[in-house]
């Protein structure tokens, strides 16, 4: 679905915290506003994920998420500079896909002055997509084809739950090439997953687990399923 | 008499210059049409006139003549009873319209009038002799009390256009139906109105107190909403009064004005009844082609029309600028496409040709793209989005680093954007 601009100051990203809210400034023209809204509705983020949350490590994890902290606090060096993180941990929930997305808002947040509407990072959940590529094949989605597209091209992309499910040759060829013509291209990744480096060239093959374990900077947490804890 | 004289001396010279480089054609050699194509194929053909001889074979009653006249009586001459024949035609005409209606008489007598032009056998302008002329417009445009060119009221815009010339400047804005160009056009009338200028705008499709209520808008940000509504709106009744004090003029005029036929004649005679600094026109396929023939399409006419805009704005120095609508192909939903390209104007790529400056405009999900898909005297092919607030008429530009504005003052606005807000805190 095209984009379209709807100013809700209930919505604002920076509500808490932003010296021209409540002004008269602060209305739909407000150009900060636009454009981490472009930003964040062209990413893909889930909704209910755009925002920004907190998150406290379990005493494993202290050190993963210092790493984290220091992608984050040098976030756009980091994506100039074509360089990829793993985030993965044998358990679930743990704050593996909420990290990534933290980055990619990060990202958004350096990056919006001066970007004039150009998507910069795309969030792709890979089950939900090598799923959708599968149905293009009959069914052709304009939608589906601009973010296959932008991929090839976009500065940062979340590949969250890669491995999941063992490929299949079609899958395995598909998500290949988009990897393979982004670290070509020198275009930043994030990866997040289950698995460790064994495990992922059982799941991608030994070609696919080479791009996202070898050339990234694997993170792993083990701290438990923190969900729901508040 | 003379075209004998010509063909004579094109035989007897065996030279095709006379003919070649004054792009004689056969309509000049009014009774002589079949032995001037003769010539000319067989030139074409051979490479070169055909003998006498040649020539007697094919046409053996042909007055062969003696001529000494120069180049240059031969041609003054021709062009006079050229003149001549032309004149006899549209004056035959203009008497026989005179029987019914005067005015569509003198309007049709304008309309031929640059067909009339007197020609001498010149041969262009030597700008090399020339330059000090050159020269001393380049001085006056440098020494001008006001600017050569008036601003757009687009700042960036202005980096990359320099504003709209007084004079030369035929500005298309094209855009698919919805899209803002009339709001554009409104926004930039307004602005040279503000700098001083005398404007007119010519409104096929709003009164001019619709139009008034947009400049309003666009010049205090009052709610246009409110104002079309009769809706209340602050300070709007001391704005009014204040308004009448300014001396400058914006002139709206509707079809109506023009007794509901809208020419360049006509246009001149507005423009110059009213002492015009700038003109708009909100729709060209709402004018008429004062040269139309029987036969000719909407291309033609509107090539014309376009024709006769860009010598209107040589004639009187002043910047035209005029709407016109993209055809379908012009629509583009994704944002990534841009704006419409030149082939999508409706009807003529004539337009586009005789235009000094095209920009196509679309609204995205995001904002109001300005694409520069012709700049005469500039680079082409640039970019530019605003923020449009349509109610409060405000044009905010978002920097990007695709578009065509100088780097260093697209950063310089990025930064002024970014450090106006003052958050103390990280949020992510």
């Amino acid at each position: 679905m095209a984009y379209e601009y709807i100013f809700d100051v209930t919505k604002c990203w920076y509500i808490d915290v932003c010296n021209k809210f409540q002004t008269e400034e602060c209305n739909a023209s407000c150009i900060r506003y636009m454009e981490m809204d472009y930003l964040m509705q062209n990413s893909g983020i889930p909704k209910n994920r755009q925002y920004s949350v907190s998150l406290i490590p379990s005493k494993n994890d202290v050190q993963a998420f210092l790493t984290l902290k220091d992608i984050k606090d040098n976030i756009v060096e980091f994506v100039q500079n074509g360089e990829s993180v793993y985030i993965y941990s044998n358990n679930f929930g743990n704050g593996k896909t909420t990290w990534a997305i933290k980055l990619m808002q990060k990202y958004f947040d350096n990056v919006w002055a001066g970007n004039g509407f150009r998507c910069r990072g795309i969030f792709i959940h890979v089950p939900t997509f090598l799923t959708k590529i599968k149905e293009g094949i009959s069914k052709k989605d304009e939608d589906f084809e601009l973010l296959k597209s932008r991929l090839l091209t976009v500065d940062l992309v979340i590949w969250d739950d890669i491995a999941a499910t063992k490929l299949g040759d079609f899958d395995h060829a598909n998500l290949l090439t988009y990897i393979d013509q982004r670290k070509l291209q020198q275009l930043s990744n994030i990866y997040t997953g289950n698995l460790s480096q064994e495990q992922l060239q059982d799941a991608l093959g030994n070609r696919l687990a080479s791009r996202v374990w070898n050339d990234s900077i694997p993170v792993r947490f083990v701290g438990a399923d923190r969900r729901g804890i508040k | 008499m003379i075209t004998l004289q010509i063909l004579n001396k094109v035989l007897q010279t065996q030279d095709m210059q006379l003919i070649n480089k004054n792009a004689l054609t056969e309509e000049y050699f009014i009774g002589y049409e079949k032995e001037f194509n003769f010539i000319v194929n067989h030139f074409n053909k051979y490479g070169k006139v055909p003998d006498k001889a040649t020539f007697l074979a094919n046409f053996n009653d042909f007055n062969f003549i003696e001529v000494t006249e120069t180049d240059k009586y031969l041609l003054d001459a021709l062009y006079e009873e050229h003149l001549y024949y032309k004149s006899v035609e549209v004056v035959q005409k203009v008497a026989e319209l005179l029987k019914s209606n005067a005015n569509d008489a003198v309007e049709y007598l304008h309309s031929q009038l640059p067909n009339l032009q007197i020609t001498t056998a010149s041969e262009g302008t030597d700008i090399i002799s020339q330059a000090d002329e050159r020269y001393q417009v380049y001085l006056d445009k440098m020494n001008a009390k006001n600017p050569w060119y008036i601003t757009t009221g687009f700042e960036e815009l202005d980096d990359i256009v320099h504003g709209w010339a007084k004079g030369e400047e035929l500005v298309i804005l094209f855009a698919r139906t919805g899209q803002g160009k009339s709001w554009v056009l409104a926004k930039t009338l307004t602005h040279a109105w503000q700098l001083g200028n005398r404007v007119g705008y010519i409104s096929p499709e709003m009164s001019p107190t619709k139009i008034g209520y947009r400049f309003d808008t666009l010049l205090k940000n009052f709610s246009n909403r409110n104002l079309v509504w009769g809706k209340d709106e602050p300070n709007y009744s001391d704005y009014i009064k204040e308004l009448k004090n300014y001396k400058n003029p914006f002139i709206v005029a509707t079809p109506l004005d023009f007794q509901k036929k809208i020419t360049v004649t006509k246009l001149k005679h507005f423009c110059q009844t009213n002492k015009l600094d700038i003109l708009g026109i909100d729709g060209i396929t709402y004018l008429t082609d004062e040269r139309y023939k029987k036969g000719d399409n909407k291309a033609i006419t509107l090539t014309n029309i376009s024709e006769d805009l860009i010598s209107l704005s040589v004639e009187l120095n002043i910047p035209i600028l005029v709407v016109v609508q993209s055809n379908r192909q012009g629509v583009k939903d994704i944002d990534s496409e841009g704006t419409p390209e030149l082939e999508t104007i409706r009807d003529s790529d004539g337009i586009a040709q005789n235009a000094t400056k095209v920009i196509a405009l679309r609204q995205t999900g995001a904002g109001l793209e300005f694409g520069i898909k012709k700049h005469r005297d500039g680079i082409s092919g640039g970019k530019l989005i605003y923020y449009w607030d349509i109610d409060r008429g405000q044009f905010n530009y978002i920097p990007s680093t695709e578009d065509a504005v100088k780097p260093e003052t697209r950063q310089r606005k990025a930064d002024e954007i970014k450090n106006s807000f003052n958050d103390g805190t990280d949020v992510f």
